[in-house]
């Protein structure tokens, strides 16, 4: 199996951005995933910049893809799709309708997991279209994405969301904005300051869900750390790894230990509290281990 | 615990849902207290075989609380149960579903006043109905019936 | 751009209330089979076969139309289910089915080529590229649009659109990209997606405290309603939590959509019907928002210059409405 970086979930600065990606070149990763996947005001950086992101982690032998946006609402962030749908350098990583249309026969694409696709029916349709990869829904079970592996079209990779906080929605209204109790148009790009999103309790201080601008995620992050061995059997090509601001190079050459055979020290790195429900079918946030079953 | 008020529920309800016995098999053997807060009757009862039967005072599943006039305008479709639990007239503790589950099933209930018609010989019958469906729509009589009743029992 | 009167599409989780739609102004009821191939699987709710021939016969003789919802993502061991459904709504003479999967869409374009096909809200589509796919690959001659887009951009979705587009006019409000939530799974195991529900009912649980009502979703606290404190569906997207120190509606408030303050700048920019969410709501429901919103239509049909919204069908509405309250969502700028 693989190691990809999914794309920044956060509104970093450039200066951070561009620091994480310097480090990038020198992990165990294989891919890596770039560009703005969540809110189109988050312009910290210019197409030009991603670029050059690109040129140096594609110079440093990793495998370059570029994301696009989940939700799609101003003419201009469609304008900006188009943009990135016509580069000729990157594959992308298509993460809503719009940019399987534009992609559709001309290049090979990754199908992201903002795409709702959960039948080989909907994934064979897509390998038509030209998608040579995918990522399940993160609420997919494994059960499912076994069968799925069983009748998937040939040369389709599939990538499992392994590691970070789960991107559960997107809504047109900014929850950090609300958070703050200013309006969408004046937020200013203040999630800037949350370079891992904003912890939301319930009014018994249970951590439910982080605010990550227009998108909720996960209130805990996702951990598929102990299950590579049966994702390893059901023909899973790479795991994805989403980056946090910290501790995500810990993340990464943990997993790439296990994935090398190396259980020296699996837990090095590895948060305390993490969830893993979806893999088996249960409620997102639960955390369970093969024995429960 | 009111008796004589669970007795009339109960064959009411029954007659209302002689024909969703299989659905209301699904929930054999809850139990359900209706009370109506205003009046400080307790209604017992629980599915029984696919009918309504009374139950004794005790655990139950689920608890409905409402004034008379609320649970009123509910029985007679004058109000929905969503709207009366968001102005906080209805109270619903225990297992959600089975309120849920009866709810849609009440909700499915067709009452139909000329069923009786349908079963004389073509073409007397659709004709007799058609003739006092189009009466009805050209008085309006169902509409005014509904208005008289959702005026009485304003809140 | 022109002014047509749109239609106004109606729920019905049942018999009755399919008829309440049709008797109160329904231009076409939608309704869903009784299983998870749409998105109000709940118990004991939505029609069974006899249930659905005698409700499109009722529609039919008033020259309403029936729209079918499969609306959910059928997976590899249930699929043949949503096909079958498919099979069916064309045997019963549906006159449309509203779906949302690339591969059922697919399905039916190619095994009923006859067949209506709309795009569902659970499709995601806010753009009109995203219409463009689903229009040249399936043929699809309509969408519902997600609820949110603003109304600039929602002309510009409308003016560049190669279907018809039809937007949620009233009703609970869902404030997240419909198809894009898992919010529901993460906490209970179902999700509108998967599972065609959206908290569902087996996880909920009310307790009247001495603090108030408490709402739980699998035992997760949503929120606390003070003793006359309107209350919402216990969704996690309408419950209190906080930031800080202080409890809030971090996502939304228990509120519900009205859109008749925009009906003449829809009927200007060619909406094609108006929706009215609800199929898991009561007859009574369907009756008085039906009666409400064919009156608005009509009034605003006959005259879009000197159309002004009454008071009392805000009235009707707003008792009908989570939390006692409406709010335009995403067409209203300070919304966001």
């Amino acid at each position: 199996m693989k190691i990809s970086l999914g794309p920044i979930h956060y509104y970093w600065s450039k200066e951070n951005v561009e620091q994480f990606y310097r480090s990038v070149e020198h992990w165990p990763v294989d891919i890596v995933y770039l560009g703005e996947t969540v809110c189109a005001k988050r312009r910290a950086l210019r197409n030009a910049d991603w670029l050059d992101i690109a040129a140096r982690l594609a110079g440093a032998g990793k495998s370059v893809v570029i994301s696009t946006l989940a939700l799609l609402e101003a003419n201009s962030d469609l304008l900006q799709l188009e943009k990135i749908c016509a580069n000729a350098h990157y594959m992308v990583e298509a993460n809503d309708m719009s940019a399987v249309h534009l992609l559709a026969g001309r290049s090979p694409f990754v199908v992201g997991p903002h795409i709702n696709c959960y039948n080989s029916e909907t994934l064979s349709l897509l390998a038509g279209l030209g998608a040579t990869r995918w990522v399940p829904p993160v609420e997919l079970p494994a059960t499912t994405i076994a069968m799925l592996q069983n009748t998937r079209p040939e040369a389709m990779e599939t990538e499992v969301f392994a590691y970070g906080h789960l991107p559960l929605s997107f809504s047109a209204r900014c929850f950090t904005a609300r958070a703050d109790n200013v309006g969408k148009d004046e937020c200013e790009q203040r999630c800037i300051g949350d370079p891992e999103g904003r912890a939301l309790f319930t009014q018994e201080h249970e951590r439910l869900f982080t605010i990550n601008g227009i998108q909720l995620q996960s209130g805990i992050p996702c951990n598929l750390f102990n299950e590579m061995v049966p994702m390893s059997a059901m023909g899973i090509d790479i795991v994805r790894i989403s980056p946090q601001f910290t501790a995500t190079e810990l993340v990464v050459r943990a997993f790439h230990a296990v994935l090398n055979g190396d259980y020296t020290s699996p837990e090095k790195g590895m948060p305390a509290v993490f969830c893993n429900g979806y893999w088996y079918g249960e409620a997102g946030m639960k955390c369970l281990s093969a024995e429960d079953d | 615990m009111d008796p004589v008020a669970t007795a009339i529920f109960v064959g009411m309800a029954n007659r209302v849902l002689a024909k969703r016995q299989p659905d209301l098999v699904r929930l054999e053997g809850r139990r359900v207290v209706i009370e109506v807060s205003d009046l400080g009757k307790s209604l017992y009862w629980m599915i029984r075989r696919g009918r309504i039967a009374p139950a004794p005072v005790g655990a139950v599943d689920l608890r409905i609380a409402g004034s008379a006039k609320d649970l009123c305008r509910l029985a007679l479709r004058l109000d929905d149960p969503d709207t009366l639990f968001f102005a906080r007239r209805l109270v619903l503790e225990g297992e959600t579903s089975i309120g849920l589950h009866f709810k849609n099933i009440l909700d499915s209930v067709d009452l139909d006043w000329f069923a009786p018609i349908r079963y004389l010989p073509a073409p007397l019958g659709p004709r007799i109905r058609q003739t006092i469906d189009r009466a009805i729509r050209i008085t309006q009589a169902d509409r005014r019936l509904h208005d008289i009743l959702d005026r009485a029992l304003q809140p | 751009m022109n002014d047509h009167k749109p239609e106004l599409i109606c729920p019905a989780g049942g018999l009755p209330a399919l008829k309440a739609a049709v008797d109160n102004g329904a231009d076409a009821v939608y309704v869903g089979f009784r299983d998870d191939t749409n998105a109000r699987n709940f118990p004991g709710l939505n029609f069974g076969p006899d249930d659905t021939a005698r409700g499109i016969e009722y529609a039919h003789r008033a020259g309403k139309k029936i729209l079918l919802a499969l609306n959910t993502y059928p997976q590899v061991h249930n699929w043949s289910v949503w096909t079958t459904a498919v099979d069916r709504a064309v045997e019963l003479g549906i006159d449309a089915v509203i779906m949302a999967d690339p591969g059922l869409l697919r399905y039916a374009a190619s095994h009923h080529p006859g067949l209506r096909l709309h795009l569902s809200v659970q499709a995601s589509a806010t753009t009109y590229k995203a219409l463009e796919f689903y229009h040249q690959r399936f043929g699809i001659r309509r969408a519902v649009l997600p609820r949110v887009l603003s109304l600039q951009q929602l002309w510009h979705t409308i003016a560049n659109s190669p279907v018809e587009i039809e937007v949620f006019g009233y009703g609970s409000l869902c404030v997240m990209v419909e198809g894009r939530c898992a919010l529901s799974s993460y906490i209970t195991g179902r999700s509108p997606n998967a599972s065609g529900v959206c908290s569902p009912a087996e996880s909920v649980r009310w307790e009247e405290t001495a603090l108030g009502r408490e709402s739980r979703l699998n035992g997760v606290l949503i929120d606390r309603h003070g003793l006359n404190e309107a209350a919402g569906y216990p969704t996690l997207c309408k419950g209190r939590y906080c930031t800080g120190t202080q409890p809030y509606y971090a996502v939304e408030e228990p509120t519900s959509l009205n859109i008749l303050d925009i009906l003449p700048d829809l009927f200007r920019h060619g909406i094609a019907a108006v929706k009215v969410e609800g199929r898991q709501r009561s007859p009574a429901y369907v009756a008085s928002v039906a009666r409400v919103l064919r009156e608005a239509l009509d009034t605003c049909a006959s005259d879009p210059e000197r159309y002004l919204v009454r008071s009392q069908w805000t009235a009707v509405l707003d008792r009908l409405s989570e939390g006692q309250t409406h709010t335009l969502g995403a067409y209203h700028r300070p919304w966001h």
